[in-house]
């Protein structure tokens, strides 16, 4: 090849340059592809992703409703709580000490929060740090007033969680806290993300859907360094909806009477367990519902460290627990009428069947025990001085399979459907419920059911609601605790009826005779309440009946505290019922845990709260007082008069 | 004297096919310019528009000055160019840690952009003897490694900077002039070895780390979401959400809230598809086609083998400066520095791209028809 020929070189190059046509031609085609795909294949997918790129959206967090009492006294409501934020880029680090004193933040928070910044500084410069929940109005007055000297601090106004009534009424109410890992889990497809506030306990929890309201959103746009652009038209970037606002959660009124609830709280006094449940017997309303000890909603909602939870939760006396709901005792003598009611509405026995009392009941080789010997009693007697023997000797004429029914009938051993989370079942045993265990049924336990001990368990509400059925000629109302729900604009609302869960199928007559007999064990000299009668005297008669129920002995064990020992084997004590007795308004059930005998020690304070609820709350016109006469029916002879007794009659 | 200025029959006898493109690519760079600057630096768009006048006005004077002097002063070019590219490393303006630039009172001037032009005039001038003397007989010290030098001295003093999308323009260029000759089996394979020898090499001590760690991320993205990886992320988006229209003239979201790295020089191309969409970028990439087949065709007509290499030089420069910055753009290849003619925002690209074409028309105007 001569490439001294100028023609002969071009052939060579023109030869060559056909493969470069070829490589433009492919390169071309292929960058013409690329953008094809990009642009028109998933144009709308990278159109999305520009959007995506600086459209942020903010939750605008929905306001919490309001809980309210049955007289509009505002329950559980909303404070502004202010938290501090700084955008490290724009924080001025020479500030840093007046800032910290200005929110009085401790050394070791002081130097987190140091290296915190100055390490964002570099990286995360614009994201915002949360610095301090919930500052009190001093710091916010002196970080206001100098703004300027703290540039890239802001202050977040959120709704905080405020129960003005603090510890009165606490496990109804409930409170909130920060949604927990399960929680989420459970409800995430309900919109719920980390860092919501949800009900934890109470009606908090049980109407959280109604309280929570929806949140709402709006778009702002953010450059890549995360800073929000104020000036700008938003529709000039986005397509669709700009925001939606939020829908504030529903305010709900209770049933509940949150000056009875005081009342309640200052007449258990220094009691360091006890649970007292009022409910209006017409209707099934609640009108109070009181545990001891309590615990301060305020403290729970702003959350407590660990230890502090801890501690509450290894609190002997249980102070997270809804003991009116969630637990379950024996009734002890307040479940007598069942047995009365088994044996009259069977025909077995007339109300002046009566049993000899010597004290000391033999069954079966075994002795079981009256209080003290009564001597005589019949029926209304028996009931009215809680003779053990009489209703030994009912038993074992009525039988367990009796009893069981009549229980059944009067609502125990079933939920009564409140709507507070985890109310307990109870029980109600009979011959089967022996047999499921694997327990060799024998007539002593029907003794020991006759007189609310042994294997029945009851909870307060269950207890409650029979005896106003007693009170109300015989329904039993489903628990109602939320009288409305309604939106703060009015537009919505939602009245709740009381409703009937069932009636009672036992004959009026009967109902009447137990009335009467309940009333004897407040006003009759031999009555077990009878020594509590001067508190209501005038005022109310009151029906009811005290128990006392055994607590299972704990064994003594080397070590343990003596103090503790005897007082965690006191029995429970007991004292349930309603008033007026003639025209009845409210029932009542108190049980003082470990407390002794009912009569002594839960009757006074029965008797006190149903005076002043008549008094304060609820006072009778003076000419209705005129009427309620009957405690002079039944307090006509002296105390230990065996004859009063068919006088009621 | 006569000889020196070369006129055409006509004056205005230039070559519309080069012409045309340079306009509207020229326009087109502006108003892209403006968009991405003209609320941050309103006034760049200007300084822009004094560079293209002024780049051709020069490169009108390369359309009348005879090509032949340029083979004439080839070498000598090329010992200019690296001299100033020397000269960069000694005195130059150090920005973001690289050293490109020198100053000349208010204007920064790179060197390594006119350097181009001056190597591919001084290799073409080299072949072109080369052919003419060689008579066929192949030396592996003429054929390749004389060449090889040519290439390697600017290209080691560019790595230098660092400028590793300059540098890799360099070598494309020289590979593809070198396409065109002839280049045996033996030469192709020498070549290579010698690639795989210098590969790790320049790996070692001529790669800066952020060099390296650009390439591994384009090599493994997933390593890197937020680095260098999120550069060629943000591009793509640009390009993407362009769909077929375009967002509109300073419309795009991700130049105005800086979700896009460099935007002026580099990433030009990513702005002009977000606002223009596939058919301002189609219509961009069809004008560069038709300018690049255009030298092509050049230098296929052309009157001897010094304008037809030199031709086909350029055309390369042009060509792998817009298939690497789109394809950089576009996410299929690694990001490196590399200009989009007549678009990209600089002084120096500007008038290296307007000489070039003067040069272009110069030849286009004594090919043989």
């Amino acid at each position: 090849m001569n490439f001294a020929d100028p023609k002969i070189t071009q052939s060579v190059i023109t030869k060559k340059l056909r493969y470069f046509y070829l490589i433009v031609i492919f390169a071309f085609f292929i960058l013409i592809i690329r953008l094809a795909y990009l642009q028109l294949v998933k144009g709308e997918y990278y159109y999305k992703l520009s959007e995506d790129n600086i459209v942020r959206i903010v939750e605008i967090p929905s306001v919490r409703g309001l809980i309210k009492d049955r007289k509009g006294r505002v329950i559980a409501t909303n404070l502004p709580s202010y938290q501090v934020y700084i955008i490290p880029h724009f924080f001025d680090m020479s500030m840093f000490e007046t800032f910290v004193n200005y929110l009085k933040l401790g050394r070791d928070e002081k130097e987190k929060l140091k290296n915190k910044i100055l390490s964002a500084k570099r990286v995360e410069k614009f994201t915002p740090i949360l610095v301090k929940e919930d500052i009190d109005e001093k710091s916010l007055t002196l970080l206001e007033i100098n703004y300027k000297k703290f540039p890239g601090v802001e202050i977040k106004v959120v709704p905080k969680r405020y129960y003005p009534y603090g510890n009165i009424g606490a496990h109804v109410i409930g409170y909130v806290g920060e949604i927990s890992e399960e929680e989420l889990k459970k409800l995430k497809d309900k919109g719920y993300k980390v860092g919501d506030i949800i009900g934890k306990a109470g009606i908090e929890k049980s109407m959280e859907e109604v309280l929570r309201g929806i949140s709402g959103w709006k778009k702002e746009i953010v450059d890549a360094r995360g800073v929000v652009k104020q000036d700008i038209n938003l529709r000039d970037f986005i397509q669709g909806e700009e925001k939606k606002d939020p829908q504030p959660g529903k305010d709900i009124t209770l049933t509940i009477d949150m000056q009875l609830e005081k009342i309640i709280f200052q007449e258990l006094g220094g009691h360091l367990s006890a649970a007292v449940v009022v409910v209006d017997v017409n209707s099934g309303e609640i009108l109070a519902m009181v545990n001891k000890p309590e615990y301060d909603p305020n403290e729970l909602s702003k959350g407590v460290s660990k230890e502090r939870m801890v501690e509450l939760l290894n609190d002997p006396f249980i102070p997270l627990f809804d003991k009116s709901i969630q637990g379950l005792y024996s009734p002890g003598s307040t479940f007598k009428f069942v047995t009365a009611i088994a044996a009259l509405e069977e025909g077995l026995i007339s109300p002046s069947y009566k049993v000899r009392c010597e004290g000391v009941y033999n069954f079966g080789g075994r002795r079981f025990r009256c209080s003290q010997p009564h001597g005589e009693v019949d029926l209304l007697l028996a009931l009215i001085e809680s003779c053990n023997i009489y209703f030994y000797k009912l038993a074992e004429l009525v039988g367990i399979e009796r009893i069981y029914n009549y229980a059944k009938e009067f609502g125990f051993g079933e939920k009564t459907g409140i709507i507070l989370q985890g109310e307990s079942r109870g029980v109600v045993p009979n011959i089967e419920w022996y047999v499921k265990r694997g327990i060799h049924f024998h007539l002593g336990y029907s003794l020991n059911t006759a007189i609310g001990q042994g294997n029945t368990l009851v909870n307060l509400l269950q207890l409650v609601f029979a005896y106003a059925a007693i009170a109300n000629g015989g329904t039993i109302y489903s628990p109602l605790i939320v009288k409305r729900i309604e939106s703060s604009d009015g537009k919505y609302q939602q009245e709740f009826k009381p409703k009937v869960r069932r009636k009672v199928n036992v004959k009026p007559e009967n109902l009447a005779l137990l009335s009467l007999a309940l009333t004897g064990v407040v006003h009759h000299p031999k009555g077990t309440a009878y020594d509590s009668h001067e508190f209501v005297d005038g005022i109310v008669t009151v029906a009811g009946k005290t128990g006392t129920a055994q607590v299972s002995r704990k064994p003594l064990k080397e070590g343990m505290d003596l103090n503790k020992y005897w007082y965690f084997n006191r029995d429970h004590a007991w004292f349930t019922g309603y008033a007026p007795a003639e025209m009845p308004k409210i029932g009542i059930v108190v049980l003082i845990e470990h407390g002794g005998t009912g009569g002594k020690n839960a009757a006074p304070i029965a008797l006190n709260i149903i005076r002043r609820y008549f008094e304060e709350i609820e006072p009778i016109p003076p000419f209705k007082k005129d009427r309620f006469i009957s405690s002079k029916l039944v307090d006509t002879g002296e105390r230990g008069n065996k004859n009063k007794g068919e006088e009621l009659k | 004297m006569a000889r020196i200025l070369h006129f055409q029959k006509r004056w205005y006898n230039v070559d519309w096919f080069i012409t045309v493109p340079m306009l509207i690519l020229s326009i087109l760079g502006l108003i892209n310019l403006y968009s991405a600057t003209y609320r941050t630096e309103p006034e760049l768009y200007l300084t822009q528009l004094y560079w293209i006048f002024f780049g051709a006005i020069l490169g009108g004077v390369f359309v009348v000055v005879d090509y032949r002097y340029l083979e004439k002063y080839g070498y000598l070019l090329y010992g200019i160019g690296n001299f100033l590219l020397l000269l960069v490393l000694i005195i130059g303006k150090n920005v973001n840690g690289s050293q490109r630039w020198i100053s000349l009172g208010s204007i920064a001037f790179q060197p390594s952009e006119p350097t181009k032009l001056m190597f591919v005039i001084a290799l073409s001038k080299y072949l072109t003897k080369l052919l003419k003397y060689s008579k066929g007989k192949s030396d592996i010290l003429k054929d390749v490694i004389i060449p090889f030098f040519l290439v390697i001295l600017p290209v080691v003093l560019i790595l230098k900077e660092p400028d590793l999308g300059t540098a890799l323009i360099y070598i494309l260029v020289f590979f593809s002039i070198m396409f065109v000759v002839k280049l045996s089996l033996k030469a192709i394979l020498f070549l290579i070895l010698i690639g795989i020898l210098t590969l790790p090499l320049s790996w070692n001590y001529l790669l800066k780390p952020y060099q390296k760690e650009r390439i591994l991320s384009f090599l493994s993205p997933e390593k890197d979401p937020l680095g260098t990886a999120w550069h060629s992320r943000q591009s793509i988006i640009a390009i993407g959400s362009g769909r077929f229209t375009g967002k509109g003239f300073k419309n795009s979201t991700q130049n105005q809230f800086r979700f896009m790295p460099a935007q002026p020089t580099d990433f030009p191309f990513s702005l002009l598809a977000e606002e223009f969409g596939f058919l301002g970028a189609s219509l961009t990439l069809l004008l560069y086609f038709i300018l690049i087949l255009w030298t092509l065709k050049i230098a296929r007509y052309s009157k001897d083998n010094f304008a037809s290499l030199t031709a086909i030089g350029i055309g390369a420069t042009l060509f792998w400066h817009v298939v690497i910055n789109v394809g950089m753009a576009s996410g299929l290849l690694p990001i490196v520095g590399v200009t989009l003619p007549l678009i990209s925002y600089g002084g120096s690209s500007v008038l290296t791209v307007m000489i070039s074409l003067g040069i272009l028309i110069n030849i286009s105007n004594h090919r043989n028809l």
